[in-house]
């Protein structure tokens, strides 16, 4: 069970579960060859739908999943990011995707870190991990600017077949010395 | 987390003589994976998927009751407490229509269920949800179906050479009007 009214508050960003009305924005993203690269590539609009249903059913299941994150200054939704675990997925990870429109402003890291600091206070985490392509500096560097490390690499994503991916992580106590001290 | 707990009140519990119809909660998942990779029952639905993929789309099953207000119940046999099927109403993104579909796992096939089942769910379409037409999406190939899809009244009423997500596959779209459906109540 969780709270479907549940809302996460940053300096410039809204983060809380998703909502029917944010689909039109998750399939135009999901039609970006740009940003969709490292994370399975683009989708037409039925696709992403069901991608979409996924992540409100992830909520429902486990309890916790994907925030949409909203741009205080203008009500838009600017991209996804939170904890994730769906079944057999290598580790549960904090993840994030954020349009390409908002790169490079920090968006991602603001609402990263209120993730994973609402993950370790309310899911109780040992560590949080996430599951990056060799090939996304962009999201690596965030991983390394958030205190984690790459822990090892799996050869497959499962449903998803052979590929190579780096689990980047680090533990809570970590975490808690870097953001919370 | 406790499995056997709805995760959020999604949507009504239906009984019929002999099945329960209620949406889908965590604990039915093992039930329902086993039933997604069995080739024989998947065979006409696009065939068998492995777990973590079962998993994605009953996640995605989930997410269709929290965001449309309905979705595929899971059937439970009354008498034994399994998961026999997943059978709903069901319109995702771009879908040709507002569908009522059904799959039963093969060890329980030639009971009736899939029409028990289905004929609870056209009554949720039609009463509760006030659907002015219902749809079947059927594989030319899947006559089970089809007699199915017959015995609830519907018509095969076109032929479709694409579905939404799933890109050029032939489908027969069967369906009734809800006059139809008051009519032969």
């Amino acid at each position: 069970m969780y709270d479907p009214n549940l809302i996460l508050e940053t300096d410039r960003l809204i983060l809380r579960p998703p909502q029917s009305s944010d689909f039109e924005a998750l399939a135009e993203m999901a039609q970006d060859e740009t940003t969709m690269q490292f994370i399975g590539g683009v989708s037409e609009p039925a696709l992403a739908w069901r991608t979409f249903a996924m992540l409100s059913g992830h909520w429902a299941l486990r309890g916790y999943g994907f925030f949409s994150v909203i741009e205080k200054s203008t009500g838009q939704w600017i991209g996804r990011v939170g904890p994730w675990y769906p079944h057999l997925w290598p580790e549960p990870e904090v993840g994030w995707t954020i349009i390409r429109s908002r790169w490079k402003q920090g968006f991602a890291r603001e609402a990263a870190i209120a993730s994973i600091n609402w993950t370790f206070d309310h899911l109780h985490w040992p560590q949080v991990t996430h599951m990056i392509d060799p090939a996304n500096t962009g999201s690596a560097a965030l991983a390394e600017s958030l205190g984690s490390r790459p822990l090892r690499e799996v050869d497959e994503l499962p449903g998803f077949g052979p590929m190579k991916i780096v689990v980047w992580g680090q533990s809570q106590a970590e975490w808690r010395a870097r953001h919370n001290g | 987390m406790d499995e056997r707990r709805p995760t959020l009140d999604l949507g009504p519990t239906i009984e019929t003589e002999r099945l329960i119809l209620r949406p889908p909660i965590l604990a039915d998942f093992a039930e329902r994976a086993e039933m997604a990779r069995d080739e024989e029952t998947m065979a006409l639905l696009g065939g068998g998927i492995v777990p973590a993929l079962a998993w994605r789309s009953f996640a995605a099953q989930v997410g269709h009751w929290a965001l449309r207000g309905y979705g595929f119940f899971d059937v439970l046999e009354k008498t034994s407490g399994a998961v026999v099927g997943s059978v709903g109403t069901h319109f995702p993104q771009d879908w040709p229509g507002r569908e009522v579909g059904w799959v039963i796992h093969r060890a329980c096939w030639r009971k009736g269920y899939g029409f028990e089942a289905a004929m609870a769910a056209m009554a949720y379409a039609f009463d509760d949800l006030g659907w002015d037409q219902v749809i079947h999406v059927i594989s030319p190939e899947n006559i089970p179906s089809q007699k199915l899809a017959a015995a609830l009244g519907s018509r095969h009423l076109r032929t479709i050479e694409k579905l939404a997500g799933y890109g050029e596959i032939t489908n027969q779209i069967w369906g009734q009007s809800r006059a139809e459906w008051v009519c032969e109540k």
